[in-house]
Parts: C-alpha cells; structure tokens; sequence
C-alpha cells in the first residue's frame, strides 16, 4: 500500500519537467507573439505628430490641375511643375488620420512598405526590391502616409488595384483564416498528442511498472552517476 | 493480417486533399493575376507628355480609351507597337489611344522609338509611377479598355496579338 | 549520334531499374543471398549507367554539340567553359539527369559500404532505391528527356543559361549540395521502406540509418546556407532568405530530417518512438518529392523555379504514388513497429526530445501551409494571393525562439530521471549565462523584444552546450591528463556526442546571427554626382566615377565607389548593372564588404545621363556569423560520423558496471558486429538500461 501511494505521487512528479519545459516554450512563444504584435520603437526617435507645412502642400487634388483642361481634345497645357496626376482622395476617400512627418514617416513607411508583395520580382517586399515599380509604390506609400492616410487606408488603396496579391500577409477573412489557424491548430493537436502519451505512461507507471529506473547513465559518466545515487539515499 | 487504421486516417485527411488542389493548380497559370479593377470606374489622373502637352482622363469620357502602359526599353511592347498604330489610324475618331511611359522613360528614348517604329498616339510620363499604381500594373507592356462611361471592361497584360485587339476594341464600341 | 548514345543509355538505366527493383524486394521476401548479390549489381549497373550519361551530357556541353537539344537549349559558343560545364543543372532537363547521377551514386554507395551491417535489410533498401531510379529514368527517358535530337536545321550557336546563373560562382557548387540533399533523403526512406517491409527494426536498421539521415541533412543544411548566400550576393536585395517557395521546399525535408534525427536518438535509448522515427523519414522522402513538384510544376511561382514544364503532372501522379504506398505499407506494418512504452516511463529528457519533434513538425507544417495556401486559395476563392515574409516571421519565429530555448533546455536535463531537486538545479545553473547574455545585448544598445531574448536563450543555451561538450574531457583533465589529451581521447570515443554539440554551437551562432542582422540593418539611398558622397554608419561612400563596359553576353555599368571611414580612405566597391539583350530590366550586382562585425551592401539602382547615379547602402551587423554558424554545423555533422574508437573503450571496459555499460554502447556506435550492444529494438533496451539499473539506487 505505501508503496503504490510513493509510486503515485514519484509518478505524478515525472511528469513535472516535461510540463516545465512545455510552459517553457508556451511562454517564448507567447513573449515573441507579443514583442511582435507591437513594434518596438527605434530608441532615441523623436515622436513627430504635429503637421508639417511642407508636406501639406503635397495634398493637391487633382482637379485643380485639371481644371484648365481643353475638353475638346482632352489635353491641357501646363507649365507649372509637381502637380498631382491623380487624386487619391476620390479613389479610398479622404485620410483618415493627422499629417506625419519625419522619422515616424520613414519608419512607418518601412513598416507598411515591408508588407506589400513586389509585383515585378515575385516574394520581395517593395521595401526590399530595387526594381523601378517597387521604388514608386514605396514612394506612394510615403505620400499616402503622409497626408495622414492610416496604415488600412494605404493597404486598401493598392489592393483596390493590383488584388490581395499585393499583401505579403494573407487577410483574416474567409478562406484565408485556414493558413492562420491551422498550423496553431497543428500544433495543439501535437501537444494535445505529447500529453495523452504522457497520461498513459503515468498510468502503465502506477499500474506496476518502477517509474524512475534509471535507464542508461548520461555520458558514460561514473562520477554523475555516483552523484545521482548519493543524492538518491 | 491486422490493419492500422490511422495511418489510412490521417493519410487520407491529408493526401486527398493535397494531391486534388495539386492538381487543380495545373489549371492556373501563376503569372496571370486578373485585375480587380474590371468593371470598376478607371482611376481618373492627369498626365503630361514630353512636348509640353496633357492629358485630363477625366475629360475623355464620353468615348471609349485604350490606355496602354509601354516603355521605350521594353522587347514585347515593341511585338505590339505595328497593331496598335493600325488599330489607332483605324479608329480614328471613334477610339482615344493614350499612352503611359515609365518614370525612368526619358524624351530622347521616346522619341527614337517612335521614330523608328512609328506613332499612334500620345505617350504621357508617369513620373512619380502614380498613374501605374492606380490601375495596377504588373510587368508591361499593359492595355487597359476603357468604355465611353469610364468602366474598365478589359485587361490585357503582356504584349497584345491581334485577334485580342481587335476583339477588345469591338466590345467597347 | 551523341543523342542516340545518350538516349540509350537511359533507356539501359530504366531497364536496369525495371528488373533490379523486383528482383530485390523477392530477394527480401525469400531472404535469398543469391538475390541480394544480383541486386547489388544491378545497383551498380544502375550507377555506373547515370554516370555514363553524364559525362555524355557533359561531353556535349562542353563541345557544344547543338544536335543535342539540351545542348541547344543552354549551351552558347561565348559562355567560358566553366560555366558551360555547369549549366548541366541550369535548367530543368539537365537538372533531373543529374538527379539521376546523384541518385545512383547514393545507391551504389548503398550497396557498397552498407554490405555488412545492413544485411537483413540490403535487399529491400536497394530494392526501393531502384524503384524510386525507375520513376527519374522515366522521367529522363520521356518527359524530360535532355537528349531528344534537336529538331533541324541544328543552330550554330545558342541562347547560353539563364543569366541569374552566370554570375556567381556559388551557382557552381550550390545546386549539387542541394542535389546531394535532396537526393539523398532516398536513402533513409528506403531503409524505413525495407524496416516496414521486415516488420521490426533491429540495431543494424538504425545504425545505418543514422548515419545515411546525417549526410543528406549536412549537404542539404550547406545547400540552403549557400542558396541564401547567393541569394545575398547576386539579387541585390540586401538580404538572404525571402521564404521563396524554392527556399521552403528546401527547407520543409531538412525539418524533418532533424526531427528524425533527435527521434532517433530517444529510439536507441528507450526502444520507444520506432513508428514514429520511422514516419518521419517517410515524410521526409515525400517532402522533397512535393518541393520538386512545386518547384518544377510551375504551379507555384518563384525567382528560382523553372517555368511551366511537362513533368508537373508526372511528379504530381509519383507523389500520389508514394503517398498511397507509405500510407498501405503503414496501417498494415506499423503494429510491428510498437515498442514498449508501458515499461518505460517518461521522464524530463526524453520530454525534451518530444518537444524537440513537436516544435520542428510545427515550423514544417506551419510552412507547408503558408507555401501551398496561394495554390489553395486560388483554387477555392479563384483569387491569387500571396503568402510572404512578413506572415513567416510571425509565425516560425515564436516556434524557432522555442527551439532555442530547448536546445539549452534539452541537454540541461539529466537522462533517466525526474528528481525534482535534480533537474531543477540542472535548469538553474545556467540562468547566470542567460543574464550575462542579455546585459551584453542591452549593453550594446538592443532594445528589441526579439533580439532580447534571443540573446538571452542563447546565453543559456551556448553554457549548456559547453558544459555538456566538454564535460568528458574535463573529467578526465581531472583524473589527470593533460588538456590537450583528455580533449583528444573525449572526441575520439564519442564523435557522434560531440558531433551534436558542435552543431547546436553553430545553430546557436546562426540563430543569433539572424536575430541582430535582421534587426539593427540600417539603409540609405541617394542620388550622387561624380565627387558627391553618402554618408552611413560612419561611412562616407564617395563616387569617383562610372564605367560602361560592353561584354560579350551582356552590358555592364559600373560605379567605383570609394569608402572613406574617419577621413581614411578604407576600400572601394563597384555595385554594377548588367543588361542582358534578353531581358527587360537590368540586373543588379550588388558589391559587399564583409567584416567581422558587419556588411556594408551597395546596390547601383540607375545611372542617370549625367554621370550620376542612384545608389542603396545597407549596413547589416552580424552576416557573416551566420555563414560561419552554418559551417559549424555542417563540420558538427561531419564529426558525427565519425566512427568512435572502439579499441581504447574496450580496454577499459571491465573496471565497472558503468564503464561496461559505455563500452557496449560505444561499439553499438561503431556499427560492428553488435551482439551484446543495446538500446535499439526490442531485446536490444534493457541492454542499455541493465548496467545502470543495477546500480544502488533507493526504493521507497
């Protein structure tokens, strides 16, 4: 009888390290989750969020550049430099945030940019790509960014024209929730697995089996194993 | 003799489906991407040209557009370049044909290429890539049609061939 | 003529598959040694006919033989022959032909060396081999057949390989290390084959098959390393790894071949997890079939991958193939295969080599799903979308800082025993480490939640794996020996031991290295006049001038970039563009500067009338620590091959218990004749077990 009760309660503690070492790893993965769930500020970036005046002169709708348009033959006559061809504005609507600037612009801009597919050279990022079209989408991004577009405003406006194909990262709607959970899926199913194996190794234990032979010295080492016998008595 | 049955299980939940969309896959092609922009409204923009001309796109409707997008640089936009200085003399009048150059294009490279191989209309610079941006362009030469109420009806990517054009064309009128 | 040759010979090579094949797996039935002998040499035949018709295509490459179609295909008068020798796997056809070589020297390598040792299990393992060369003999023979005879008139001249392949020469050693790899994944697949065919698995099965998991994993972890280095010094991106689909293929066997490599070792030790060590290396197989199918198909798009190609649906009905046969030989085999495990218990470490094999499946399948999704999607939602870097990082990162951990965590942990108080101080010693690294890491300015505790593991980790690594050689510096000796005699006994520490030193260094340079890069890009300079990370980039060179195949502009660091000139860079007549944009040809603590990038992204050009500098920290890290690994694996000295073990044997017990399992490492040796199989775990068991050891 006492015997069977100290093979309980051996058994219930073997499997103790094992849990350890599974928190261990449920903890990292939590902790990295997080750590890339919210990106981490440069150091020492001065946080910008006042308007900057500059920048604001880019936002000219296109109209006014129209305006003086010859509708006969559908061409204009300028002269004046940086007008804007296109207006945004009537495409995802007006921005839907402040005006950035500066260093937030810029990293903002890497971010974003980091997350849009390269359509010229297959897998890059624009923000990675040399090629001419992933430079001009970098740039549009700044622009979009600027004016105080949100990061979903910016997103929006390139897959309204070149399809979800452009996001790096799949959406999270429909279909797509399938390339999310299943790999989590995946991996509770395994340790789902892990633990159900583990319960009935507990359970051959206590039915008669000693639980704690040790089976095979660690690194042929007589010194450890003096160790573990002393520590054992 | 004893049969497993997870292995048939698991093999089952898992190969059928892999090896059936596998093999759906052979019916696309990876590089065609249809653009999302058919039957939308075409992004409105306004253009210059190397001469010191414009465009308002917005002022052009009311007729239909062939808006391709080319580069003096670029082999199969030269393939495409005879049809469609037959298909803009053809349609004269009926049909705007505009063109969109590439930020890097430059007047000079412009100009030689027409020169040898001829002009059907217009060729705007794109000089922020804005405009491309807008409509979506992948790898060029691409052709957008345009219909009189300003809806994209048709995309074609890549150089065009004739029977294409000239179906495209005749849907738009 | 030549084609004619050619085609002959692969049509020998078919045949000899097509009767060596069934031959072996009879002789396995019968257990006829007259049928093992005739395999054997059909195997070689095999062999030696692959090789044949590759120095045939080598022959026509290089004396541009244009009546040969590959020939015709790749070859051009003005490629330097070097590269024309190489570009026998520039492209599709010429690629599986010299699958075919590398498969049949793996086979011939097989039935040479696996003569003795493997005997039960030769028969079925050649037999397999053969029939997995029938399928590539197929697909030379027919779908891709790179001697088909040009269609006249025979051109004088051709196109020559795609450029991308030119111009670097890593492109030459690259692909066979891949091949090497990926080829060679046959092998322990074969052997799982044959243990299912047997019904049992016994010390001569695992042996082998340990041995011939490590040579295909080391080739295929340097293959990837030198892909992402390519990658890194010819696109012109800055980076080395962009989760390609070409890049996943490689990378989804390599999970889990390790994975069955760590499974293995819970398998010599405990007799438990046999059907699933054996699964895994099934998987394996399949996955490198599944990553040529989507590499080769044209089904997915990618940098690297060829385009459209006829033998998509022939490698898509192979996989079919395989899948049903190891999914058949498994339900009806697999009950052989159970161990013990209600005689043995878990304990901490063998947990850690469950966790091991849960984490690595995890990343495997977590990019599996990620590379197919696109195929998937756009066959349900008729939508194509993209499934890239950003969605990879945030999903395997997580799971490969766990590993990390784990590889601190695992070998902390004592075998055998779940003593609390034991395993705890195990666990605690090594938190000193884990502080020290993450000061350091803080001291250097990280404030990045990642690189935080990827350090921080690391420290961990890297102390576990020193005290372990040398914890042989310290007891016997102990006893008295000198250093150098006690050093010497501690790997000569367990290569395969330290073998394994060696390559968690170098995956520790890798994961490092790849934390710090994917975090701290730093870019500039400018517009810079003859004379003008742009300023990075204390570097002043001054242009000097710019060049255009015409080459034969290609135009070249180049910009000399001279460095300047604290007002010293320190070097120059010639970032280049090449303009090939084929092609629509020009490729770039980034220059770097490598150092030990960082790389300075440059990429030229135009040239402008003027003389003035546009210009990207990247400082990355850390590189080439992640070359060197992969290195280590690949040495590590080599020392685990190494046979152990057996001698030396035997003649200290009789002293104890203990000492008994490491003289059997040293000669179970040797893979001699292993009568007495344990821990495989089962009559083979109490051997292992027996010595230690019959030390003292209290009971309640």
């Amino acid at each position: 009888m006492r015997r069977a009760a100290g093979l309980g309660a051996r058994a219930s503690r073997i499997e103790s390290p094992l849990r350890g070492v599974l928190l261990a790893a449920a903890l990292a993965v939590l902790a990295t989750a997080l750590a890339q769930a919210q990106p981490v500020e440069p150091p020492g970036v001065p946080v910008e969020t006042a308007p900057s005046a500059g920048e604001g002169a880019r936002d000219r709708p296109a109209e006014a550049a129209g305006g003086d348009a010859d509708s006969g033959t559908g061409r204009v006559s300028r002269a004046q430099d940086d007008f804007a061809p296109l207006d945004e504005a009537e495409l995802v609507g007006p921005p839907a945030g402040p005006p950035i600037a500066g260093e937030e612009l810029e990293s903002r801009t890497r971010a974003l940019a980091s997350r849009m597919r390269c359509p010229v050279c297959q897998g890059l990022p624009i923000a990675d790509s040399p090629s001419a079209s992933a430079l001009a989408m970098v740039s549009q991004t700044r622009d979009l960014l600027a004016r105080g577009y949100t990061e979903k405003q910016v997103l929006d406006y390139f897959v309204r024209a070149y399809g979800e194909f452009v996001l790096l990262e799949p959406t999270t709607k429909g279909f797509n929730l399938v390339v999310w959970l299943l790999p989590v899926a995946g991996l509770l199913l395994g340790a789902a697995l892990i633990a159900r194996r583990l319960r009935s190794t507990r359970r051959a234990a206590r039915s008669g089996a000693d639980p704690s032979r040790p089976d095979g010295d660690d690194d042929l080492d007589p010194y450890l194993e003096r160790v573990r016998s002393e520590i054992g008595s | 003799m004893a049969i497993h049955r997870t292995p048939l299980v698991v093999g089952a939940i898992v190969g059928i489906p892999l090896i059936v969309f596998l093999a759906l896959g052979f019916r696309h092609d990876p590089n065609v991407i249809e653009s999302p922009l058919l039957g939308k409204p075409a992004p409105s923009f306004v253009l210059r040209d190397f001469d010191g001309g414009a465009v308002d796109f917005a002022s052009l409707r009311g007729q239909p557009v062939v808006l391709n997008f080319w580069a003096s640089w670029c082999q199969p936009c030269v393939a495409e370049h005879p049809l469609l200085v037959e298909a803009a003399r053809r349609y004269a009048g009926e049909v705007h044909f505009i063109g969109v150059v590439p930020t890097e294009d430059t007047a000079d490279a412009v100009e030689r290429f027409t020169r040898h191989l001829g002009k059907w209309g217009p060729a705007y610079h794109d000089a922020d890539g804005k405009v491309s941006i807008a409509y979506g362009v992948f790898k060029l030469p691409e052709t957008y049609f345009v219909a009189s109420d300003g809806t994209i009806v048709h995309k074609v990517a890549g150089p065009l061939d004739r029977r294409t054009l000239e179906q495209s064309l005749e849907a738009l009128l | 003529m030549m084609s004619h040759f050619g085609q002959g010979l692969v049509l020998l090579a078919l045949l000899l598959c097509a009767i060596g094949s069934p031959i072996g797996f009879a002789a396995g039935r019968m257990g006829s040694e007259r049928g093992l002998a005739w395999t054997r040499r059909i195997a070689l035949g095999f062999a030696a006919t692959m090789l044949l018709a590759n120095v045939l295509m080598e022959v026509a490459l290089l004396r541009h033989d244009f009546s040969v179609s590959y020939v015709a295909q790749v070859g051009s008068l003005a490629t330097p022959p070097v590269i024309t020798a190489v570009s026998l796997w520039s492209s599709l056809e010429g690629s599986i032909l010299f699958w075919g070589l590398v498969l049949g020297l793996y086979t011939a390598g097989v039935a040479v060396l696996q003569r003795r040792g493997h005997e039960d299990y030769l028969a079925y393992t050649l037999a397999t081999m053969l029939a997995v060369g029938l399928f590539f003999s197929f697909l030379i023979a027919g779908p891709a057949n790179p001697f088909a005879p040009t269609p006249p008139p025979v051109p004088v001249d051709g196109p020559g390989p795609n450029p991308l392949l030119q111009n670097h020469v890593l492109m030459i050693i690259h692909p066979p290390m891949l091949y090497l790899g990926y080829v060679g994944m046959t092998v322990p697949f074969a052997m799982a084959v044959a243990a299912l065919l047997r019904g049992q698995l016994g010390p001569t099965w695992l042996q082998p098959l340990r041995n011939w998991l490590l040579v295909p994993t080391g080739f295929l972890t340097a293959g990837i390393m030198l892909g992402g280095w390519w990658s890194y010094e010819v696109l012109g991106w800055g980076g080395y790894w962009a989760w390609d689909p070409v890049e996943n293929a490689s990378f989804l066997p390599w999970l889990t071949g390790i994975a069955a490599l760590h499974s293995a070792v819970v398998l010599e030790r405990k007799g438990t997890l046999k059907a699933w060590t054996v699964v895994l290396v099934l998987i394996t197989f399949l996955l490198t079939i599944l990553g040529t199918f989507l590499t080769r198909s044209g089904v997915v798009n990618s940098v690297h991958s060829f385009t459209q190609s006829p033998i998509g649906p022939a490698f898509l009905a192979f996989l079919a193939l395989a899948l049903l046969f190891v999914v058949v030989l498994l339900s009806l085999r697999v009950d052989k295969l159970v161990g013990d495990p209600a005689r043995e218990t878990l304990v901490a470490r063998e947990g850690a080599f469950f966790v091991n094999n849960l984490l690595l499946v995890a990343v495997m399948f977590t990019v599996l799903i990620g590379t197919l999704h696109p195929v998937f999607a756009e066959s349900i939602r008729g939508v194509k979308v993209s499934v890239g870097e950003p969605y990879f990082n945030r999903m395997a990162v997580p799971l490969f800082l766990s590993l990390l951990l784990l590889i601190g965590v695992g070998p902390a942990l004592p075998w055998g025993t779940s003593d609390r108080r034991q395993v705890r101080r195990a666990l605690l010693a090594p938190l000193p480490a884990a502080a020290a690294a993450l000061a350091v890491a803080l001291a250097l300015g990280a404030r990045s939640g990642g690189v935080l505790l990827t350090c921080a593991f690391a420290g961990y980790a890297l102390w576990v794996t020193a005290d372990q690594g040398s914890r042989a050689a310290r007891r016997r510096a102990k006893k008295g020996e000198t250093v150098a000796r006690a050093a010497r005699t501690a790997i000569l006994r367990a290569p395969r031991r330290l073998g394994a520490y060696v390559v968690h030193f170098g995956v520790i260094v890798t994961f490092v290295a790849v934390a710090v340079s994917s975090t701290f890069q730093t870019e500039r890009e400018g517009t810079l006049a003859p004379g003008q300079a742009l300023e990075i990370e204390g570097y002043a980039l001054r242009l000097t001038g710019v060049a255009g060179v015409q080459q034969p195949h290609r135009f070249q502009q180049r910009a000399d970039v001279a460095l300047f660091r604290g007002g010293r000139q320190v070097g120059t860079l010639a970032p280049a563009l090449n303009i090939y007549p084929t092609q629509m944009d020009p490729l770039a040809t980034p220059a770097v500067r490598t150092g030990l603590t960082h790389d300075l990038y440059l990429t030229l992204m135009g040239v402008g009338a003027d003389g003035s050009i546009g210009l990207r500098a990247i400082v990355t920290p850390g590189v080439m620590w992640i070359w060197a890290g992969v290195l280590v690994m690949v040495a590590g694996t080599a020392l685990c091959l190494v046979p152990p000295r057996r001698a030396m073990a035997l003649v200290e044997a009789p002293r104890t218990q203990t000492a008994r017990a490491a003289a059997a399992r040293v000669s179970l490492g040797s893979g001699g004749p292993v009568g007495a040796a344990g821990g495989v199989g089962a009559a083979a775990s109490p051997a292992a077990g027996a010595p230690a068991r019959g030390a003292p050891r209290p009971r309640s």
